[in-house]
């Protein structure tokens, strides 16, 4: 029942929300390793969700190397740490603020396109009539977007880090004199792969939510344009609150992996 | 004779909301049945109980002399195939072409192509529907009725033996409305198809129908051709005739 | 005009090509990355492993950078406590590092500059040694911290203050102690001719035992009468005087013996406090994160500069001392250019 009035009602609806969303998943997975596979949809949707979506993620990588750099600067000059600087922005942006800004950057935009396209869909029939012409709607629209969303949004992040990365060089290569050279020298010297791997493992995760909350909102948004809203809007905001959550879990298992 | 659709005692509500009452139907190879009713009589959530879109809640209902309820998701979707729905929104898929929509099926049914391939169906059944120049449009390029009458050649394209027509005429002009509804009697004809149509418009039942049930109340109110129920003396049918 | 599959054709593929462009370069990304951080790791595939026991690592953390003479070389592996006082840090090296470093190289615990994280310096010995194996303990350097520093040139100011207050008062004897060497001391003349002094304090007295033998001497020759004193024996004024100034010299000599074991005192004084110095220096040479905190901390270089500076007037001091004591030694030259001078103001009336 819609806007359910007393709080045990929201509570229930809650937990057959979380019910829901588990037995999705358990669907997902049931489904992708099930031929046939619907690849040229796949590709589609790859290409929807990464191409379409690189600009964006470019432009703001671009802007947050630069902020964070610049607004960092004046405080390390203080302490005559200017020379860390390529490695500290380094760090920050590969381990945590990259992929955790690209995701929401994505969350925004193809978590909302997921939940208002698929909403869209359920809302004009569009899927039952996938259903009732014998083929298999999940397949071809969750299981695509859910791993189009897994692969492409670390590849997002590694364009995201890069071009943050550019961006944090031109304001040290303008400001501080840092050549091209000593900038990426000193950011990978100070990486590790206690730092790459899994802040890119994380991604994928940080894909897989995106898409599986996308597409649930989506798939079982309610009747009518207002739904395929709510649906857009829950998308994006669950979504972005489940990225933390993942990033949360993701240190913790990083921590007793690399042991940092 | 074996009834292509077999509907007894069929119950389905919502919550405290009884939509079907014990509803009984049979669908005959070759006939076209039409249902009528008031909106929200509980038209069509039969249509979705009998492809399962919805659940029934008891009753019997078969398909081509499967029981639907209980049926496992392969038999299911073979059923399918055979069964054509068109949706009274038509629900064409937006991010297709017509093409695409047409092939959309037919790809995942290999057994239904046949010897003439994909290309060949899909332009054959375009021109049965009369809209072969339109293939490599976008459905949002083309007019309500278009859309409708694509949506018929998306659903003929397996060659059901069952279509169900959900309101085909809702939402249509009346002069395109009886051009759906010639083009219905057309490919009925030509693609030997029985059908199950339900809508509140009696025109459309006037031309269409061989039999005509009343559902009135989630039950079968009146059954009979269309010019033996105007004939009847019962309000709640005469109400559908005024 | 009524369909046209190749646009759509051709756009799906334009689409998969850009897709595929897009997960190219960004895979390629990835692996550059990988590539590089892992170069960086895997540089020391093929590692010389080497460690050094420290007592106090500061800090330290395995995968902090190793440095010889100042150049990465290596990271710190894994620190080991091996018992309550002692930590051994085991090192992972480049392997071509292998011949240049040497048994006797010390390794040392510093900081890579004020806010750095620690890391280990390895500095060449002094020695010529072999190179090191794997496995090898190579010795430390505990860094003396900067307290320790303090405490230690806090000791050697209060030497110098010892060392420059004996001075003084080896200075005051001199002045008050005997007119001669007062008188000596503002003999500008002399000075050219006493330059060529003795070096250190023990030569100088044996010197001062060899004066009085050829002091002797010259008392000698005066007798026989041979050399320019000779003539002076006929002036008896000039003997009174001369016997007057031996006198004077044997009472200075007297003198001059507890003044000569004070400097010798002193001299090794300053010995001490310049070796602990130099072990300051040292520590401050190796010692490069503290070192420059220190030299970046006023106070710190306020008080270093303070001791410095006390050091060089103890030193200037006690060289003026010297030059001065070196003057009194040479008494025959003295005595030599005092009698011509007396002859002189003999024969003046």
């Amino acid at each position: 029942m819609p806007g359910a009035p007393f709080p045990g009602n929201q509570l229930k609806e809650y937990f057959r929300q979380t019910g829901e969303v588990w037995l999705f998943t358990v669907r997902f997975f049931r489904e992708a390793i099930r031929r046939p596979f619907e690849w040229r949809e796949l590709l589609h949707q790859c290409y929807t969700i990464g191409n379409k979506s690189l600009f964006l993620v470019g432009m703001t990588g671009f802007i947050m190397g630069l902020v964070l750099t610049l607004q960092t600067r004046p405080t390390m000059e203080e302490f005559g740490a200017v020379a860390y600087m390529p490695s500290m922005v380094g760090i920050s942006i590969i381990r945590e603020i990259g992929p955790v800004i690209t995701a929401l950057i994505c969350a925004g935009k193809i978590g909302s396109s997921i939940g208002a396209e698929l909403g869209s869909m359920k809302v004009t029939e569009q899927i039952a009539a996938m259903e009732v012409s014998g083929t298999n709607p999940f397949k071809f629209l969750v299981v695509t977007r859910i791993l189009a969303a897994t692969l492409m949004v670390p590849l997002l992040v590694i364009m995201s880090d890069t071009i943050s990365l550019f961006g944090s060089f031109l304001v040290e290569h303008f400001k501080g004199e840092v050549s091209f050279r000593l900038f990426f020298n000193q950011i990978f010297r100070n990486l590790t792969f206690g730092d790459l791997i899994p802040a890119t493992v994380k991604t994928f995760f940080f894909g897989f939510a995106i898409g599986l909350v996308g597409c649930f909102k989506g798939y079982y948004s309610r009747e009518g344009t207002a739904g395929v809203g709510r649906a857009a809007n829950s998308a994006v905001v669950i979504a972005s609150m489940l990225l933390f959550v993942i990033d949360f879990i993701a240190v913790l298992v990083a921590d007793i992996f690399y042991d940092l | 004779m074996e009834p292509l659709i077999e509907i007894k005692d069929l119950y389905k509500s919502f919550g405290e909301n009884r939509v079907l009452n014990g509803f009984k139907l049979g669908l005959y190879e070759g006939e076209n049945l039409v249902i009528v009713g008031k909106s929200g009589s509980g038209k069509s959530v039969l249509l979705k109980c009998i492809v399962r879109l919805l659940e029934a809640d008891s009753g019997t209902l078969k398909v081509l002399g499967q029981p639907i309820p209980g049926l496992d998701q392969y038999t299911l979707d073979q059923i399918r195939t055979e069964v054509g729905f068109l949706f009274q929104g038509s629900a064409l898929y937006d991010s297709m072409t017509v093409r695409e929509n047409l092939e959309f099926p037919l790809r995942r049914h290999p057994e239904k192509i046949n010897s003439q391939g994909v290309e060949t169906m899909v332009l054959n059944t375009l021109r049965s529907v009369g809209l072969a120049h339109t293939i490599d449009l976008m459905p949002e390029e083309l007019s309500g009725g278009m859309q409708r009458r694509i949506a018929l050649a998306r659903t003929l394209i397996l060659q059901p033996r069952i279509i169900l027509y959900d309101e085909p005429t809702s939402g249509l002009d009346p002069i395109t409305s009886k051009e759906i509804i010639e083009l219905m009697l057309k490919v009925q004809k030509e693609y030997q198809a029985s059908a199950l149509i339900i809508t509140h418009d009696m025109d459309c039942a006037r031309v269409i129908s061989n039999r005509m049930i009343i559902l009135f109340d989630g039950q079968n109110h009146a059954e009979g051709t269309y010019s033996e129920l105007s004939r009847s003396s019962d309000p709640v049918v005469q109400a559908f005739f005024k | 005009m009524f369909f046209n599959p190749y646009k759509i054709m051709a756009k799906k593929t334009r689409n998969t090509v850009q897709l595929g462009f897009f997960v190219t370069i960004a895979i390629i990304l990835f692996m550059v990355a990988a590539y590089l951080i892992g170069s960086y790791e895997s540089m020391f595939s093929s590692a010389l492993r080497i460690s050094s026991v420290f007592h106090n690592v500061s800090g330290l953390q395995a995968g902090n950078n190793v440095r010889y003479s100042g150049i990465n070389v290596g990271i710190v592996e894994s620190l080991v406590i091996l018992d309550d006082t002692t930590v051994q840090v085991n090192m992972k090296l480049d392997k071509k590092l292998q011949p240049f470093i040497k048994k006797d190289a010390v390794a040392s615990i510093g900081s890579d500059g004020l806010v750095g994280s620690m890391l280990v310096n390895i500095n060449p010995g002094k020695g010529k040694s072999t190179a090191v194996e794997n496995g090898d303990i190579i010795p430390s350097y505990s860094r003396v911290g900067t307290n320790e520093l303090l405490n230690t040139l806090g000791k050697t100011n209060e030497n110098i203050e010892l060392i420059t207050n004996d001075l003084l008062l080896i200075t005051k004897q001199i002045i008050k102690g005997k007119g001669t060497i007062a008188l000596l001391l503002q003999d500008s003349q002399l000075a050219d001719g006493l330059r060529q002094s003795v070096a250190n304090l023990q030569a100088t007295s044996n010197y001062l035992s060899a004066s009085g033998r050829q002091l002797e001497n010259i008392i000698a020759q005066v007798d026989q009468g041979d050399g320019l004193l000779s003539q002076l024996l006929y002036d008896t004024t000039v003997i009174d005087n001369l016997n007057t100034s031996i006198s004077q010299i044997d009472t200075v000599a007297d003198q001059l013996e507890p003044f000569l074991l004070e400097l010798q005192q002193s001299a090794n004084d300053i010995s001490a406090s310049s070796a602990t110095l130099r072990a300051t220096l040292e520590a401050l040479n190796a010692g490069e994160g503290p070192a420059g905190a220190m030299l970046r901390d006023t106070a710190a270089a306020n008080n270093l500069r303070q001791t410095l500076e006390n050091l060089n007037e103890g030193t200037a001091r006690f060289s003026e001392n010297m030059e001065a004591l070196q003057h009194n030694f040479l008494f025959r030259r003295y005595f030599k250019k005092q009698a011509k001078e007396k002859e002189k103001a003999g024969q003046e009336p």
